[in-house]
């Protein structure tokens, strides 16, 4: 089995970031499936890095999982160990990525962003759409025109419904009776008075 | 012009029907139908309080009792509003289509007067538009009343305890809701 190396392209920002890193690695993994249980992988690696680092946190991804390497006791060394089932762990090559803390939580945040969108914005959009069809559709029906009532009569007065039909005037009855019967240009006679009816727009 | 006026003030049955129809008035069957309507969308809050908000449901109970009344009266209250504006418009658009099938109906019905026609015409016209404004109301005011529920104690009140955030919301949705429906637009 072959184990493949790379440790993260880190910026070079913080003291536990390791500049132009040298890794010596050693393995074992299970060889016997007869044998064994669970396919392990051990890994021991020495770590150089360019400048002196110490108390490095280090964490590897092998096969999809995250797992955190354990100093060892010597100098600059870490182990990784690492077991699964034998199917899940069919022989070929694996490879070990190596993360220190930066790029660490750099990996966390690219795997896992939190939902695109969040559960009450969605709520908010559907609950104002809806409402805004509601809206236009309520709109629509405002196609009523208002209504201006001309007596024949001096003086002339000119009387202008509002959206309901309801004039405050003392001619209110009339007003309200004329609107009611014809909504478009025309006119209503009375016994002597004859009321024309010109609607405008809104 | 005074004489006529007054003479005037003597409406017909017809007229007298039609005041009626146009009137802010809602019949009994109507009245439940806005209450019942308003106290079940009054109650959705407290689901989303409950389940969302993680508030308890019998600590909180008489807080959701006392925002479900309140709420309840001024949605049926915006209710009641809307559907008085949409009645006459809805009635201005129906007109035409309800008095061609009316009249397409009465067409063989050679007993009947041109009065009774009218009426039973006007009577057809009113009860499609009550029928209409009740239910489109309803909708209206429903979508209105949630979408300002959510956007208050999702993002207006986000940072606030749960308790004040159900009471706020609550009262800000239906009080804004109440306050909208007296537009006559």
């Amino acid at each position: 089995m072959i184990i493949g190396f790379a440790l993260s392209d880190s910026s070079f920002i913080s003291g536990s970031t390791c500049v132009s890193p040298d890794v010596k690695t050693e393995t074992y993994t299970t060889t016997d499936g007869m044998a064994s249980m669970d396919t392990v992988f051990v890994v021991e690696f020495s770590l150089k890095c360019k400048q002196r680092v110490e108390n490095l946190n280090l964490y590897a991804d092998i096969h999809g999982r995250t797992v955190p390497a354990s100093k060892t006791n010597k100098a600059d060394s870490y182990q990784i160990s690492f077991s699964e089932e034998h199917k899940n762990l069919p022989s070929g090559s694996y490879q070990v990525r190596l993360y220190d803390d930066e790029g660490y939580s750099a990996l966390k945040k690219g795997v896992w962003k939190g939902p695109l969108l969040q559960s009450e914005f969605v709520a908010s959009m559907v609950a104002i759409l809806v409402w805004y069809l509601a809206y236009t559709a309520k709109a629509k029906l405002h196609t009523i025109y208002l209504i201006n009532i001309e007596w024949n009569i001096k003086p002339r007065k000119y009387l202008q419904l509002n959206r309901n039909g309801v004039c405050s005037t003392a001619e209110q009855d009339y007003t309200e009776r004329a609107w009611k019967r014809s909504h478009r240009d025309g006119y209503i006679t009375g016994r002597d008075t004859t009321v024309y009816i010109r609607t405008v727009k809104p | 012009m005074s004489s006529k006026t007054a003479k005037n003030k003597q409406l017909t049955k017809e007229e007298e029907l039609l005041l009626q129809d146009f009137s802010r008035n809602v019949s009994t069957k109507s009245s439940a139908l806005f209450y019942g309507n308003a106290l079940i969308v009054s109650a959705i809050p407290i689901w989303l309080f409950w389940r969302i908000h993680q508030m308890d449901l019998y600590q909180s109970g008489i807080l959701f009792a006392i925002g479900t009344i309140i709420s309840t009266y001024l949605v049926a209250l915006a209710y009641k509003n809307v559907k008085f504006v949409l009645k006459h418009k809805i009635a201005l658009k129906r007109e035409d289509a309800v008095s061609r099938e009316m009249t397409k109906k009465f067409a063989d019905d050679k007993k009947m007067t041109k009065k009774e026609k009218d009426e039973r015409i006007l009577w057809k016209k009113n009860e499609v538009a009550d029928y209409e404004a009740t239910t489109f109301s309803i909708f209206y005011n429903n979508a209105l009343y949630l979408a300002l529920l959510i956007v208050c104690s999702f993002y207006l009140l986000r940072s606030v305890g749960p308790t004040f955030n159900y009471l706020a919301s609550v009262g800000l949705a239906a009080g804004l809701l109440a306050l909208f429906s007296t537009s006559t637009k």
